[in-house]
C-alpha cells in the first residue's frame, strides 16, 4: 500500500512538473512545429481523425477546398499507396507578437510507394505556407497556400 | 606529442581541401524521385560539377534551384537552348522543327506541347521519365542563372 502511494505521488509530481514545463518553457513556435509534425504523421498513416483534430472548422486553402474535402482527399490519396513518406525541409515558423496567429513556410517532399510496387516511388515537391490560429484547444491550421514555383 | 600535432594538422588540411572542393568544384547529390528515370533513379548518388556561368549544352543533366525562398532543387535534362523553339508531337520533341533523337528515354505518345520559343538566358528542361502525364513533372523554361551544377557521373545503390 505504501509503495502504491509512493508511485501515485511520483506520477502526480511528474505530471505537474510536465505541465509546468509545457506552460513555462515550451514556446508557441515549438507547439506549431509539433502540430506540423503531428499532421505529417497523420497524413503518412492515413489517420484522418488526428488530421481533423489539427484543423480548424473554418479551414480554407488556395484550391478552394474546405476541411471535410481535405480530409476526404487525404483518405483517398492514402488509399492509393502502400506507404507514404513526407519530408519537410527549410521550415520557418513565425509567431505574431500577440501569440494568437502563426505562419509556417516549408518545402514538403512526398515519396510514395504505389500499391504492389517494390521499388517505384513517386515524388512530389512543393513549397507551402500554412497559417495557424490559437484557440482554447490549442493551435489549429486555418489556411494552406502553395505559391507557384519561380524559374525566372 | 609533436607527431600527434602533425597528424592533426594534416587531417585539418585534408578536411579543409575537401570542404573547398565540395563547396566550389564538385558536389555530391542524392536523387529523390523518378522523374529522371531510367537515367537516374531515386536514391542514386550523383557527382555534380558546380557551374557559375552556365553555358547551355543540349543533353546536359543539370541541377537547378527555383527563385523562391526557400528554394526547391531539381535535376533535369536540357533539351532546348536559347533562341531555339521546342515542341512535342505525339511524344517526340522537335527542336526548331526537327525531331530530337532521345535514345535515353521512351516515347510517350500522349505528350503534346505547342511550339515554345526559348528566350535568351533560359533553357528548356525536362525529365527523362515520360511514363507519366506531362503535367505531373516540373519541366519547361528555366533561367540559366538558376543552374547550379552539371552531372559528371552517378552511382546506383543496390536495391
Amino acid at each position: 500500500m505504501k509503495w502504491l502511494m509512493r508511485i501515485v505521488v511520483v506520477a502526480l509530481v511528474a505530471f505537474l512538473v510536465w505541465q509546468v514545463w509545457q506552460r513555462v518553457f515550451v514556446t508557441d513556435e515549438t507547439r506549431v512545429r509539433r502540430l506540423l509534425s503531428t499532421m505529417v504523421s497523420a497524413v503518412e498513416k492515413g489517420d484522418v481523425f488526428r488530421l481533423s483534430d489539427a484543423m480548424a472548422a473554418d479551414y480554407s486553402d488556395d484550391w478552394g477546398t474546405d476541411k471535410s474535402t481535405v480530409i476526404g482527399g487525404v483518405h483517398a490519396f492514402r488509399a492509393q499507396y502502400d506507404a507514404i513518406f513526407i519530408h519537410l525541409s527549410d521550415l520557418t515558423v513565425t509567431v505574431e507578437p500577440n501569440h494568437q496567429k502563426a505562419q509556417a513556410v516549408f518545402i514538403a517532399k512526398i515519396i510514395a510507394k504505389a500499391k504492389g510496387s517494390l521499388t517505384d516511388s513517386e515524388v512530389r515537391a512543393d513549397r507551402f505556407r500554412l497559417y495557424f490560429r490559437k484557440d482554447d484547444a490549442g493551435w489549429k491550421l486555418i489556411r494552406a497556400e502553395s505559391p507557384e514555383l519561380k524559374f525566372d | 606529442m609533436k607527431r600527434r600535432a602533425k597528424s592533426l594538422l594534416w587531417l585539418l588540411l585534408v578536411g579543409a581541401c575537401l570542404f573547398l572542393v565540395v563547396r566550389f568544384v564538385v558536389m555530391p547529390n542524392v536523387v529523390v524521385g523518378d522523374s529522371m528515370s531510367p537515367t537516374l533513379k531515386s536514391w542514386d548518388l550523383c557527382l555534380m560539377q558546380r557551374v557559375y556561368h552556365y553555358q547551355p549544352q543540349r543533353g546536359d543533366i543539370v541541377t537547378f534551384r527555383t527563385a523562391d525562398d526557400p528554394p526547391l532543387y531539381f535535376v533535369k535534362r536540357v533539351i532546348a537552348l536559347p533562341g531555339e523553339t521546342a515542341s512535342i508531337e505525339h511524344g517526340v520533341f522537335y527542336i526548331d522543327g526537327k525531331p530530337l533523337s532521345e535514345p535515353y528515354t521512351t516515347i510517350n505518345p500522349d505528350w503534346q506541347m505547342e511550339r515554345t520559343l526559348v528566350p535568351e538566358g533560359k533553357v528548356f528542361v525536362v525529365g527523362d521519365n515520360r511514363d507519366f502525364e506531362r503535367e505531373v513533372y516540373v519541366h519547361g523554361l528555366v533561367a540559366t542563372r538558376l543552374v547550379q551544377a552539371r552531372l559528371l557521373g552517378h552511382w546506383r545503390w543496390k536495391r
